[in-house]
């Protein structure tokens, strides 16, 4: 394919991934990670209140009902600190994730900004990740 | 008659297809929104604005994915009369006629009339697009709306994916992913049934005044006469 042909392709396609993933990873991956390394910081500062104000809605619940500790308290107990440098960040549509070398965190987009859906995520094979800190 | 009713008049056709392609489009964009909006409320997530749902890749991949086989069908269906016969349908070319035809047939070259295009008369590269510009058109619509479709699928089989906690996909293990091909597929069975039964059914069946339709005193066998 000539040199014209493959740059008009890829900027077709580029538009196309811009538009219709909404993955337009300049937009959203900015402020995904900006979140994202909020919430490893205030965990590594032992600021649980901080942290517990990053996660989603229902993660905050689901922590507080499971762990029958105030969010502030269980997230200290639950999340993983130190996660090391950041591999890689991923945006689509509204969700979110960003590996770290010591943990994987989903995010979601809220009215009020990108939220923790989860995070403490263990890799199973063929499986869903297995997150100490998830929603519903 | 005025200009404007006679324009109206004399594009009916296409006009009341662009207003009823309008009014679904309209419809299947607020249906999808509050769908896309009732499944973020079940996943405990916020809802979003229609403005957003527009770029979404839910609502391109949903349009997108009908678009490419209806594109392909017509396209499809172009070509293949050129070459197969369906006895006795209007839709068909009778036996004698399949194939491109001679030049005199397509009235190019030293066969055209006055009104003809002048790329009929131009020979060359010209005449060759001119003569497969239908086909082109048919068939660049048709690659733009699958490339769109798949990436849009992507987005969104992806987004699915992250909510429930697991791995994207890379674009290549997408387009060999079952979700993309289902997508696809079950698009295309649908329009190749459609356009199958058309020109099976109209060897025998009527529409009295459709140039889709053979006249309605035609004899069955009658193939290529439209009334």
């Amino acid at each position: 394919m000539g040199s014209v042909a493959f740059r008009v392709v890829s900027a077709t396609a580029t538009a196309c991934v811009c538009l219709s993933a909404a993955g337009c990873a300049s937009g959203h991956e900015q402020t995904v990670n900006a979140t994202a390394i909020s919430f490893y910081t205030a965990l590594e500062a032992e600021r649980g209140a901080v942290a517990c104000a990053l996660l989603a809605p229902e993660t905050k619940s689901e922590l507080e009902q499971s762990s029958n500790k105030p969010c502030d308290q269980a997230i200290l107990e639950e999340a993983v600190t130190n996660v090391g440098d950041r591999r890689r960040t991923e945006v689509f549509g509204t969700m979110a994730q960003v590996r770290y070398a010591g943990d994987v965190a989903f995010l979601a987009q809220f009215d009020d900004g990108w939220k923790v859906m989860a995070a403490a995520c263990e890799p199973v094979p063929g499986q869903p990740y297995d997150c100490s800190v998830e929603g519903g | 008659m005025s200009s404007a009713r006679r324009v109206l008049a004399d594009n009916g056709l296409g006009l009341f297809f662009a207003v009823i392609f309008l009014m679904a489009l309209v419809g299947q964009f607020f249906a999808g929104l509050a769908q896309f909006n009732n499944d973020q409320h079940a996943e405990g997530l916020d809802t979003i604005t229609w403005a957003d749902y527009l770029t979404s890749a839910d609502f391109v991949t949903d349009v997108t994915e009908n678009w490419q086989s209806e594109y392909l069908q017509f396209l499809l269906y172009i070509l293949a009369t050129v070459w197969l016969i369906q006895r006795g349908s209007p839709e068909s070319a009778a036996r004698d006629e399949a194939g491109r035809e001679s030049d005199a047939d397509q009235m190019l070259g030293e066969h055209t009339v006055p009104e003809s295009p002048r790329w009929a008369r131009t020979g060359g590269v010209r005449t060759t697009v001119l003569s497969n510009s239908l086909v082109l058109a048919m068939g660049l619509i048709f690659l733009v709306s699958w490339l769109v479709q798949s990436i849009g699928g992507w987005g969104m089989y992806n987004e699915t994916r992250l909510q429930r906690m697991q791995d994207p996909l890379t674009y290549p293990a997408y387009l060999l992913n079952a979700d993309f091909w289902s997508r696809t597929l079950q698009n295309w069975q649908s329009e190749f049934l459609a356009v199958g039964s058309m020109a099976v059914l109209s060897i025998y069946l009527r529409q009295r005044g459709s140039p889709e339709s053979k006249p309605v005193g035609a004899a069955h066998a009658d193939t290529g006469e439209t009334g």
